[in-house]
């Protein structure tokens, strides 16, 4: 039991830095999921003038699908005529675990479409899908120095216990 | 009724109940949505404000549609998808599946870019919801005079509202059913907006052709050359360019049944494009349609020349 303990004091730390790591690293590569989901909706809204009810039913990203974001995106897009993209943001928010400032840009992106002209809405879809590329960039190198810390801490406190308590 | 539930979705919350009862009471014909003022349905007897529980007599009791409200309904409308209806908000008016017929007003803008006028998505002042309708027996009349005498090109004219375009739906439905003499004839309906015969309408018709969202003149031309139709109808003429192409086609043994804008017989001849219509003989009946509160709509029908 004791031995027991002693494995789960010393490896929950690194367990956990490491999860935040992985958590850290795959920040920039949602950004670039959405900057990815954008360039779809400017795809199908200048080459089909698709009605956003069906703005999604071709589209598929891995990072999105695995976070579950698609499957909300989907289930909103059926359930509700209108905003789906926002709803889904929001009822995805906590699990996205998106920065402040990229939320902010994506849910207004989101609240707004389909409520401008074709040339209003592949204006706001560039500005917002240039806006996410480059701050997937600017986050990525921050999310690499982040997670090596996160992954140093986690060792640390695994290693700290694991002295302390021998 | 179907289309008043169809209205009914793109109306604000608040707005639903007290139409409801209202429309429990009468016809609606149409809904009227004015930017911070009464809101009020017409009906045959005319027009009643529609206050928070039904009908009210004072304007200042009525409900009153705000800005974010007109700016929501025509989202809906445009199935939160604006950029696929520039064009429709560009004229005007939104047509919905349903048949709804949805006329906007409102500020315009100039964009540069384009160097055209579009609307101010944000500033709508009003709406009009307008039923459409399939009354069964609108078009006795005309059919009673055909069976007394022979089916013959006809123009329909009334104010607006009074029923013309229900008149040549009527029309449209029973001469391709066969209801006509027991003969099912080849109908071709140009529906330039998708108001006579709406996506989902349900309308049943018989041997009937539907060109839509092309030019009358364009519509017409192409349904004479192409559907070698027994009969072709056409709402709303007006325009120089379609009674242009409906005189040349006018010799082609084909039967004309449209519909114009007018008070009355004098006032069709002051419109220049219809009397160069009526003076090539185009037309051999026309039929004119009042609608009276008390008497209820009622058919002038009258043998041009």
């Amino acid at each position: 039991m004791r031995v027991f303990g002693l494995i789960l004091i010393t490896f929950a730390p690194a367990l956990f830095g490491w999860m935040r790591a992985y958590r850290e690293s795959k920040r920039p590569e949602v950004l670039l999921a959405f900057a990815r989901l954008i360039e779809q909706i400017r795809f199908e809204i200048s080459t089909f003038s698709t009605r956003q009810s069906a703005l999604y039913d071709h589209f598929e990203n891995p990072v999105l699908e695995q976070n579950g974001f698609l499957a909300a995106l989907r289930s909103a897009s059926r359930e509700q005529s209108d905003a789906a993209l926002y709803s889904a943001l929001e009822a995805q928010k906590e699990k996205l675990d998106l920065d402040a400032e990229s939320y902010r840009v994506l849910a207004e992106y989101a609240r707004t479409l389909g409520r401008g002209y074709l040339s209003d809405e592949l204006e706001r879809a560039k500005k917002t899908e240039t806006f996410l590329s480059k701050r997937a960039d600017l986050i990525k190198e921050d999310a690499h120095k982040r997670a090596r810390l996160y992954r140093s801490a986690g060792f640390l406190f695994g290693a700290s216990a694991f002295l302390l308590f021998c | 009724m179907q289309a008043l539930e169809e209205a009914f979705f793109y109306l604000p919350e608040r707005m639903r109940l007290p139409i409801r009862r209202v429309s429990a009471r009468l016809k609606i014909c149409e809904i009227r949505l004015r930017r911070d003022l009464p809101l009020s349905v017409t009906g045959e007897n005319g027009n009643i404000l529609i206050g928070e529980c039904g009908a009210v007599g004072r304007v200042n009791d009525a409900l009153k549609a705000r800005a974010d409200e007109l700016e929501e309904i025509v989202d809906r409308l445009c199935e939160q998808s604006v950029y696929r209806h520039a064009d429709a908000l560009w004229r005007g008016y939104l047509i919905t599946p349903g048949g709804l017929r949805a006329g906007l007003c409102g500020q315009m803008l100039y964009d540069e870019q384009t160097r055209d006028w579009k609307p101010d998505l944000k500033g709508f002042t009003g709406i009009n919801l307008r039923i459409p309708r399939l009354i069964d027996g609108a078009a006795d009349a005309l059919i009673g005079y055909y069976e007394s005498h022979a089916l013959c090109s006809a123009l329909i004219y009334s104010p607006p509202g009074a029923g013309k375009t229900t008149l040549l739906r009527d029309l449209a439905r029973r001469l391709s059913c066969g209801a006509y003499r027991k003969k099912p004839f080849r109908v071709a309906v140009i529906d330039e907006r998708r108001e006579l015969f709406p996506e989902q309408s349900g309308f049943s018709c018989g041997l009937l052709d539907l060109i839509s969202g092309l030019p009358k003149a364009l519509a017409i031309e192409r349904a004479v050359r192409l559907l070698n139709p027994q009969v072709l109808i056409c709402d709303e003429l007006g325009l120089y360019e379609d009674t242009r192409a409906l005189i040349s086609a006018s010799n082609s043994g084909i039967v004309f049944l449209a519909s114009a804008h007018a008070e009355s017989r004098a006032a069709l001849f002051q419109q220049s494009a219809l009397k160069e219509l009526l003076c090539a003989q185009a037309f051999q009946v026309l039929c004119g349609i009042r609608a009276d509160p008390v008497l209820g709509r009622t058919y002038r029908i009258e043998e041009v020349g």
